[in-house]
């Protein structure tokens, strides 16, 4: 059989170059009415009175009162309300909805509202913030003798800033109400998220409440549990109004009002022996969680799992807090919470490597973890690590250590070059036993009379190519055409809830579930004759995740990343040009070659983003940059072709061995770049994005 | 409803403009499209062969007020710094339908042309019919045509119909410099940006003009400034240079905005001017 990696036609091509693909905001329906929603213009307080205009006929107000269920949103915990009853936690919080069939005319009865409000002091910031929503800590080895016996304690602080997912297609759902039941349209990643959350707002059962994916133009994170939001508001307004009601966010109000990524603040203390070992770290982690919940206990998990790396230290501390602000909440992020901490593990090796008088890696690899050792968590790498041979197969591509040495001398001019490396690794699915308790994904083949098959998963393609590698491996298993295997965006009235498009668990964990139905299928194939096959998660048992010990497996099985940076510093201007990118990952087994090429490029060009330029600030409570011109993305030209090279290091547990690949690329990225800008101008820095006013501070 | 025109000529665009409603000019909507604030009568002058028009005497070049960038860069008439400038502005999609009439009307703090059209003394050319139907065309220098942050000295029945400039103030200069620095390498807002033309004879300077961009409400040019520098023997400019960057430091007073912070960019002009002043040594 033909290798599966070798590279299709995308299934969603020609619909997408043919410019044919139906957007959530391209759906008309007879009779549809449009929504726009009222947002508090104060951070913190109490709403004291609100004045409405005359409300002309087919025009209507939506608020909290017409909730027929529980005004909360269903996300991890169901906190949030979907319209304000009063109080006010951050600046763009829902109070009302206006709907109607004009927009102008709901523009301008939108700017007849006066709200007045008792305000109260709100903070933004982690420094200011004092309510932890949520927080964990564990421990390793005995962390306290380490520091007691230690020749030397080292201290350093990482600051990380937002990052903004910038799709190219804002938000938006269309919600339906007919004959008792509520249908939704929109563009998202987690139709059964969306489902559950409208249940629970509308206090309907499962039999009347459906989601309908539409085409989706990227999601990135940001599209995992916002649409839940605007989907419950679209629902309570649909059924007060008998009418389909549409809410498509435009540029400006998508970007003050959905999830981020989490700004952190990483303080790290490491206990250094007299052979000048490290003997223990403790990290403490705080996320700006923005007012509510969200996901950003879930974050935090991740980004406290990686908190050393891919190292292996016996003995550890390490706490963390998702701080409650009066800031728009954060969400999901490519990375979720990894970028952050990977930020700051790989500078501090750096750093200590550096002061040591070492080259970085040098330093880094007698600390590189193997299988069989424990990891952070006391969970354990089952598997084989291959960053060894990952690092050789850099230094042949990069030159990196060469190159080291080389821009380590003392170097003059306008123009300095640096070179810097990172190692990172990302943990596949849900974190601990989620798969399993929570999510018990189910997927469904179904064998047509005519031998097609069709895939059933409420797994979401956003362009990441979804359809196109779920289609291949039902396909390369079952030993027949491409074309004879199809899928549609999802529809939770067809499919089974096989869990959300998100954690970089789609490939492994449904690929997988897809995989075995197929081997059935075959098996009971007789031609010309209906077959359906339905596949339940099966949990590998490893060492069991207990979340209130923060102990065991985190996950089970690791992707692995290595990037290497090499730039030139403009002395003048503190601006930067890339020289040289290099990657080598290893995803197990890439079910589509180019497809994997796209994820990692892409995923490596945001991280290129959230280390140099995508700068966003919150200034009373109000994102700054709300829109594509002040919210800098790189461009064409801010880039240069990467070098990516992937390791064949196929993982059981996976389709064809394939692991998770989503997110692993975004993940590395801004180690590597700020460490080769470090290496070109000799000074250490601990904060990103390192924009070149950051950068000019230390030159 | 808004009301769209679209005259063929020069003359056609100043009738309509002599009327009494409100009217506003498009060009190519680059600017005009992103507030989305529009008035009743829209007047499209995108498609006017008139305003195209880039030629040349011995003396000065004429460039149509609505040349696009496009147009511009591919001319070699048009001067090599102010083509190096538009290079930089936003990306080809933009460049080919922004014009410079636009650019200059606009009257950004950031509009890229500005710093260079300050340095080249350029001249504005309106035009208006009055009340009698006769034509009217005047001339005013830029600096004169910019009063602030998107403000003009443009009456309501008048359009720019072009650009002039003196063939002196660019042709026997030694050497030129451009610089933008903008938060990526394309489509981005300048932060700052930096022309300087410079022309020396027997290792003496003759003639400078340096202008800066995107520091305050226009384009920042100072001929006291240059005047230090003017008559400076080139072996004497590392003396000079001190004062010529402590005048330009009071001077530019820059703001913090979502795009950049005062201090950094007043740290790169003065760099850049460094750079420029010293740049033959
Ligand atoms: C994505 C993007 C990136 C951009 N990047 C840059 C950049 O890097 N640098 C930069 O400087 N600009 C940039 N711009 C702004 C814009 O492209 C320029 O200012 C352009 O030159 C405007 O020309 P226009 O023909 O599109 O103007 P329009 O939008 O048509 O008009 C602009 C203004 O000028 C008036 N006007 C136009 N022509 C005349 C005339 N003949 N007489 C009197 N008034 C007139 C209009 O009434 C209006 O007020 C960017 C714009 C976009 C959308």
């Amino acid at each position: 059989m033909k290798d599966i990696s070798i590279s299709v036609k995308k299934k969603d091509h020609e619909i997408k170059t043919s410019g044919r693909a139906i957007y959530v905001a391209d759906m008309k329906f007879e009779g549809m009415f449009y929504a726009k929603v009222i947002r508090s213009t104060i951070a913190k307080g109490k709403i004291k009175e609100i004045s409405l205009p005359n409300i002309p006929d087919n025009y209507y107000i939506i608020d909290a009162k017409d909730i027929p269920g529980k005004n909360a949103l269903k996300i991890v915990e169901s906190e949030q309300p979907i319209f304000s009853e009063g109080n006010i936690e951050y600046m763009g919080e829902a109070i009302m909805m206006i709907v109607g069939p004009d927009k102008r005319k709901i523009e301008e009865l939108s700017e007849k509202i006066k709200i007045t409000y008792e305000e109260e002091e709100p903070v933004f910031t982690i420094e200011e913030a004092y309510e932890k929503l949520v927080s964990y800590h564990y421990e390793k080895g005995d962390y306290k003798k380490a520091f007691q016996n230690a020749d030397e304690i080292l201290e350093e602080t990482f600051i990380t800033g937002y990052q903004e997912q910038a799709y190219i297609e804002p938000q938006g759902v269309i919600g339906i109400y007919e004959n008792n039941k509520i249908t939704i349209y929109g563009s998202m990643q987690c139709p059964y998220y969306v489902k559950e959350a409208v249940m629970l707002t509308m206090g309907m059962d499962d039999k009347h409440v459906q989601v309908i994916q539409n085409v989706t133009g990227g999601g990135f994170g940001g599209k995992e549990d916002y649409p839940s939001m605007i989907g419950c508001q679209v629902a309570v307004a649909a059924k007060k109004v008998k009418r389909p009601v549409a809410l498509i966010l435009d540029r400006k109000e998508d970007m003050l009002v959905t999830p981020k990524r989490h700004p952190a603040r990483l303080k790290y203390r490491v206990a250094l022996n007299n052979k000048k070992e490290i003997t223990a770290i403790e990290a403490d982690i705080r996320t700006n969680a923005g007012a509510y919940l969200g996901l950003s206990g879930v974050v935090l998990q991740r980004a406290l799992i990686a908190a050393i790396g891919v190292y292996k230290i016996e003995n550890l501390y390490v706490s963390g807090a998702a701080m409650k602000t009066n800031t728009v909440p954060n969400g999901a992020y490519r990375g979720f919470g990894a970028p952050q901490t990977f930020f700051a593990i790989e500078m501090l090796m750096n750093h200590i490597g550096e002061k040591l008088g070492l080259n970085p890696l040098e330093f880094k690899k007698k600390y590189i973890a193997k299988k069989g050792d424990t990891t952070a968590t006391n969970g354990k790498y089952h598997y084989h690590v291959p960053l060894d041979e990952m690092i050789d197969k850099a230094e042949k591509i990069s030159g990196y250590s060469k190159k080291y040495k080389k821009y380590s001398k003392p170097q003059t001019g306008r123009y300095r070059r640096g070179i810097g490396m990172s190692l990172f690794l990302h943990g596949c699915g849900f974190t601990g036993s989620a798969e399993r308790d929570y999510i018990k994904s189910i997927a469904k083949l179904v064998k047509n009379e005519d031998d097609t098959v069709e895939i059933f998963v409420s797994n979401t393609d956003m362009g990441q190519g979804l359809h196109t590698t779920f289609s291949k491996i039902v396909a390369n298993t079952l030993g027949i055409p491409l074309e004879k295997v199809y899928i549609n965006n999802p529809d939770t009235d067809k499919v089974p809830n096989s869990g959300p498009t998100v954690a970089s668990r789609s490939i492994m964990i449904v690929g997988k579930l897809l995989e075995r139905a197929a081997k059935k299928m075959k098996e009971q194939w007789k031609p010309h004759e209906p077959l359906t096959i339905i596949e339940h998660y099966k949990h590998i048992d490893l060492i069991p995740w207990d979340i209130e010990k923060f102990q065991g497996d985190a996950y089970p099985a690791y992707s692995y990343g290595l990037n290497v940076v090499e730039v030139e510093v403009d002395m003048l201007l503190a601006t930067t040009k890339l020289l040289g990118v290099w990657g080598i990952f290893d995803v197990g087994k890439a079910i589509d070659k180019n497809i994997i090429m796209g994820q990692l490029q892409g995923g490596m060009l945001q991280g290129i983003g959230y280390a140099s330029m995508e700068k966003m600030e919150n200034k009373n409570g109000q994102i700054y940059q709300a829109n594509m011109t002040d919210y800098m993305i790189p461009t064409a030209k801010d880039t240069i072709p990467f070098n990516i090279e992937l390791i064949d290091n196929p993982y059981e547990g996976g389709p064809f061995g394939a692991k998770g690949a989503g997110e692993l690329p975004l993940v590395g990225v801004a180690p590597a770049y700020v460490a080769a800008v470090e290496n070109a101008i000799n000074k250490n820095i601990t904060e990103i994005p390192l924009t070149p006013e950051k950068l000019m501070e230390k030159l | 409803m808004v009301k769209g025109y679209y005259p063929k000529t020069i003359n056609e665009v100043l009738e309509i403009l002599s009327m009494e409603e409100e009217h506003m000019l498009i060009c190519g909507g680059s600017d005009l499209m992103v507030t989305k604030k529009f008035a009743q009568n829209m007047i499209f002058i995108n498609q006017i062969e008139e305003l195209k028009e880039i030629k040349e005497d011995s003396n000065k070049i004429y460039i149509g007020a609505g040349c696009v960038y496009k147009e511009m860069i591919d001319n070699e008439i048009i001067p090599e710094v102010l083509r190096e400038a538009i290079k930089h502005i936003a990306s080809p999609a933009i460049r080919n339908i922004a014009s410079i009439g636009g650019n200059i009307c606009n009257a950004s703090p950031a509009g890229d042309t500005l710093p260079v059209l300050y340095a080249m003394d350029a001249i504005i050319v309106k035009a208006f019919i009055n009340k009698d139907g006769n034509l009217y065309i005047t001339r005013v220098p830029i600096c004169d045509f910019i009063l602030g942050v998107r403000k003009i000295a443009l009456e309501k029945n008048e359009m720019v119909i072009a650009i002039e400039i003196d063939k002196e103030s660019y042709k026997n200069m030694t050497y030129s410099y451009y610089k933008k620095v903008g938060g990526r390498k394309s489509s981005a807002i300048s932060k700052l940006s930096f022309v300087g033309l410079m022309k020396i004879e027997n290792n003496i300077i003759k003639d400078v003009k340096m202008a800066f961009g995107a520091v305050g409400p226009t384009a920042l040019r100072s001929r006291e400034g240059e005047k230090i520098l003017i008559g400076t023997k080139i072996s004497d400019i590392e003396e000079k240079k001190e004062a010529v960057i402590n005048f330009y430091d009071k001077l530019i007073i820059p703001i913090d905005d979502q795009r950049s912070t005062a201090k950094y960019r007043k740290k790169a002009c003065l760099n850049l001017l460094n750079d420029f002043i010293t740049y033959k040594n």
